[in-house]
């Protein structure tokens, strides 16, 4: 049992560390740091390129630790305040997830383009081989286990120091309330934040390096890691540097303890461990949204929303729309489309229409972001296990007998469509736990919950048919077949443009107009008589059982469910992809599932393989733009071509901007 | 003045802290159908967040709210809209994405299928989600959406956005909201902020009518005292969270605790 809380505790600490991270820099920027796993494999990298002996420089590991953790990281996170981090503050909360998502993209992309994309898996970290130091009540502790706990506690004191006894303290969480306070104290509060950038980032290094000789170095390795140090985060609410510290410290314990009880094989053994993280969260998240004061629902402060860079880009962007002239180019647009869809399978051979088929069930997909984020408003890092829970879903009922029929019988787009309704059934549920609490809570709930489906389901032998994907095939229809590339080009059209087709109609419906007031103002859309919850996680259920049905297109196409291709750390590639392109446009979304498939397609037709990450940094690179253009490319792309139609047709596009308000308000509530 | 009808509004006791602050203590008010009654004072007195704990947007920490004989104190905000309660905003919540008349639009709706209980139960929302059950935009919506956006004097703008709205028509747009629902019991806030001395008048007399001819509840939270005293039929006058006096509009211009409120100065 004690060497069981040892081993916890050794874990536990390296959560700990990483989440009092989180919290730090949440405090002094009110940025999430989503990219935080990215960093860490950064810097760990950097320390495996200077201590290992065959393909780095072999230098001693403690020098090369201290360069990175004392040296690299506070300078990494410097520059990404400097070029970045600093200019997130006032970003609405969907802008900076998106933007730290493809921070942590790009960042992962870099790492593997610079130091390659082989994954090692035996690395010693800073101490080496483990070895027995002593041992407390007939229990073996080891000098790894014993160093990360002694840094732990270090970490954490200076912490608590730093916080409590220095004007650098005040100041870190004073900057959290006001900049009054920052200004009264006398402190540059861009000096702190920049600082906690710097120490966060080191700290962040830390415990990567220190948790290295458990996980290896891969892109997916650091994300338990990350996962149990937001369920910390969580607890701590973002700001409780303490409860967010021991509440990572004691799951780290729970995580240990439970291998003595637990069976091990069967779903219990296997999935509860991975679990916890997800576990801890929706503890947390069940127990503060009781609390109404931090239910998104019952917001309290009421704060007009024409302001911020996300309302004045939109409202650039409607005025074109608005304008009277030029509506004739959506016929254009609709021209051309249908050209360009009759013309594929035309021109091209079946390898590139098919790679196209599939880049529509991508879009179906993508749809579901439209309906998630850009209606509900909603975050969500787990569209991607939605599809793949789809995915299983349905080749489990072709592949087994159940109620819906016996072994090989049940039909393929029967098949599908029960992908979608357990996909959107899912949905509901983790709709329920993710919604009640503010954005934040939102994404990383799905974050954690995409974790827990690449660990606890799509490893289990049943879904994954050890490790080569259940056979799955291509639907019949009307004694139609699709089983050529070009005839499920087809197929999967005709599904996009239904849905889209529907999308389309939920926006121009009451229901549009519904969600268009909550996404605006909660308090607006309270105070007509709309019940919030409900249609947020209608919607969220739907978007959740959109995805589940792209999911079982792609399976389809490949003859083979294959879930593995559902993994959280690609879901964070395409929510930076369908961000960047504008979540409210459907032709953005298409954009975005086609460029998924075809720039890595086309890249690795015409690139050297050493550069295959070189489309996924692209990826996050256009997602880190939105902070210059919040509302994305494909609505910047549209109104331009709006504004050529008006001026083809006589119009002025001259646009006056949003009327200033700042000045008036402040007379106003300066007291007339 | 103690008659109950089902629309008549009544405040008990209410009191609300911020952090430190109180920002009502105590606070009593009743207003009646077919009444326009005021609620006035010094800024940062506790008005907005008075019909911040009527509409349900705040929670108050004592007290509670009548609608008829119906205590609403614990409800949500959408409850109360099913009863019949609408309000503005002192900062205009509008929506970017929607054009002047869409927001009456969705007003209008709003307050039918709130009134059939529709939005409220889950299961008829749900069912409101899937397109082919929900309906486009009538000609009979949009003409009842112009006339009441004319005779707001918003009929030019209404296919703008709130955006390139200036602040007094961002304001006449809630009033424009609030009507539309229909709803039994109207809290203003500050409507007439941003207006000039004849679209003042105008939106005064729009209130009058409703109130009489609609037999409508109406709270009017207010800077303008001229616009106060000529068209409320009784005054609340609340000062730091206190409610300092209240009567007909003639007893409170004539009221010393007014004055001293007002002028600032402290009363022995
Ligand atoms: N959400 C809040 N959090 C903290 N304090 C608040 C909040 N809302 C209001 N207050 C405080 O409560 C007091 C009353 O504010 P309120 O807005 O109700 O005043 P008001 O009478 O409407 O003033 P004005 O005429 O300026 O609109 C003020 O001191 C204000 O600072
Ligand atoms: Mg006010």
């Amino acid at each position: 049992m004690l060497s069981f809380v040892i081993a916890g505790l050794a874990v536990g600490a390296l959560y700990a560390m990483s989440a009092m991270a989180l919290v730090i820099t949440y405090n002094a920027s009110r940025v999430f740091n989503f990219a935080q796993g990215g960093m860490a494999f950064f810097l760990a990298y950097c320390f495996f390129f200077l201590s290992n002996p065959d393909t780095g420089l072999g230098w001693n590991t403690w020098l090369s630790a201290a360069l990175v953790v004392l040296i690299a990281g506070p300078l990494l996170g410097l520059f990404l305040w400097w070029i970045l981090l600093g200019k997130l503050g006032n970003l609405a909360p969907l802008t900076k997830v998106a933007v730290m998502i493809g921070l942590q993209v790009a960042l992962v992309a870099v790492t593997t383009l610079i130091f390659g994309h082989e994954p090692v898996y035996l690395v010693y970290g800073p101490v080496g081989e483990p070895s027995v130091i002593f041992s407390v009540f007939d229990v073996n502790v080891s000098n790894e286990q014993f160093i990360i706990i002694v840094t732990a506690a270090i970490v954490a004191l200076g912490g608590y120091w730093v916080l409590n006894k220095t004007m650098a303290g005040l100041v870190t969480r004073g900057s959290v309330d006001s900049e009054l306070m920052t200004v009264l104290t006398g402190t540059n509060p861009k000096f702190v934040i920049a600082s906690t950038w710097a120490i966060g980032t080191a700290v962040a290094g830390l415990a990567g390096l220190m948790v290295l000789p458990k996980v290896g170095l891969s892109p997916g390795g650091f994300a338990n890691l990350i996962a149990a140090s937001m369920a910390g985060a969580v607890i701590g609410k973002f700001t409780n540097l303490w409860r967010a510290f021991f509440g990572a410290l004691l799951l780290g314990v729970v995580q240990e303890v439970l291998v003595l009880y637990l069976p091990s094989d069967g779903l219990l053994g296997t999935a509860l461990r991975p679990s916890l993280p997800f576990l801890f969260m929706v503890g947390a998240v069940l127990i503060y949204s009781r609390n109404k004061d931090v239910r998104a629902d019952t917001q309290k402060v009421e704060v007009a929303s024409v302001n911020n860079a996300y309302e004045v880009s939109l409202s650039h962007y409607l005025n074109v729309m608005r304008n009277p002239k030029g509506h004739w180019d959506r016929w254009v647009g609709y021209v051309v489309l249908v050209v360009v869809m009759v013309g594929i399978p035309v021109i091209f051979n079946d390898y590139w229409t098919g790679l196209i088929a599939v880049g529509f069930a991508y879009t179906v997909v993508f749809l579901s972001y439209r309906l998630v984020t850009g209606e509900a408003g909603i975050i969500s890092l787990s569209q991607i296990s939605f599809a793949g829970l789809g995915v299983i879903a349905a080749a489990y009922v072709v592949n087994n007998d159940t109620v819906f029929g016996a072994k090989g019988t049940v039909p393929i787009l029967l098949a599908m469509l029960i992908g979608g309704v357990v996909a959107g059934v899912i949905g509901a549920i983790v709709g329920m736990i993710c919604l009640p609490l503010g954005p934040l809570y939102a994404a990383i709930v799905t974050f954690a919950f995409a974790l827990l489906v690449d660990q606890a389901v799509y490893t289990r032998d049943e879904f994954s048919n050890y490790g080569s994907g259940l056979p799955f095939g291509r639907p019949t229809l009307f004694g139609m077949d699709f089983d050529t590339p070009k005839k499920y080009y087809w197929f999967a059209a005709a599904i996009m443009f239904i849905i889209m087709f529907i999308l389309w109609s939920l926006r121009r419906s009451t229901t549009g107009l519904v969600f268009a007031t909550i996404r605006a103002s909660r308090v607006r859309a309270a105070t007509l008589g709309f019940d919030i919850f409900i249609a947020r996680l209608g919607v969220f259920a739907l978007g959740a059982a959109v995805a589940g049905i792209g999911g079982t297109m792609v399976a389809s196409f490949q003859l083979v469910a294959f879930p593995n291709g559902f993994i959280m750390v690609i879901g964070l590639v395409w929510f930076a992809l369908a961000v960047a392109q504008g979540t409210s446009s459907m032709g953005g979304l298409a954009a975005g599932g086609m460029t998924l498939l075809l720039m890595p397609a086309i890249f690795s037709e015409f690139l050297p393989e050493r550069l295959a990450d070189l489309p996924v940094l692209l990826f996050g690179l256009v997602a880190i733009n939105m902070v210059k253009d919040p509302i994305g490319i494909q609505p910047g792309v549209r109104a331009q071509f709006r504004r050529l139609a008006i001026k083809l047709s006589g119009g002025s596009t001259h646009d006056p901007g949003p009327v200033d308000d700042d000045n008036v308000n402040s007379k106003v509530s300066a007291g007339v | 003045m103690s008659t109950i009808n089902s629309t008549t509004l009544r405040a008990e006791g209410v009191s609300i802290r911020f952090g430190g602050v109180q920002a009502l203590n105590k606070v009593s008010l009743e207003a009646q159908p077919g009444q326009i009654t005021g609620l006035i004072g010094p800024n940062g007195a506790g008005k907005s967040t008075m019909l911040g704990c009527i509409s349900g947007t705040l929670e108050q920490n004592e007290g509670t709210i009548f609608v008829g004989e119906t205590s609403v104190g614990k409800t949500t905000p959408q409850k109360r809209a099913s009863m019949g309660m609408a309000r503005t905003f002192q900062g205009p919540q509008l929506v970017t994405e929607l054009t002047v008349r869409e927001h009456v639009i969705l007003a209008d709706r709003a307050g039918k299928q709130v009134r059939a209980g529709k939005l409220v139960t889950s299961l008829n929302f749900i069912v409101a989600l899937i397109p082919f059950f929900s309906r486009g935009i009538s000609k009979a919506e949009i003409a009842n959406a112009d006339a009441l956006l004319n005779e707001l004097g918003l009929g030019k703008d209404k296919d703008k956005g709130p955006s390139d709205l200036t602040l007094g028509q961002r304001r006449l747009l809630e009033v424009a909201i609030c009507l539309a629902t229909n709803a039994k019991i109207m809290l203003l806030d500050e409507p007439s902020a941003g207006l000039d001395r004849s679209e003042t008048e105008n939106l005064g007399q729009m209130i009058t009518k409703l109130a009489r001819e609609r037999n409508i509840t109406i709270v009017l939270v207010e800077h303008d005292l001229e616009l106060v005293f000529g068209i409320c039929d009784r005054v609340f006058v609340l000062d730091f969270g206190q409610l300092i006096d209240s009567g007909t509009p003639a007893e409170m211009r004539a009221s010393k605790a007014v004055q001293a409120a007002y002028l600032g100065t402290v009363e022995d």
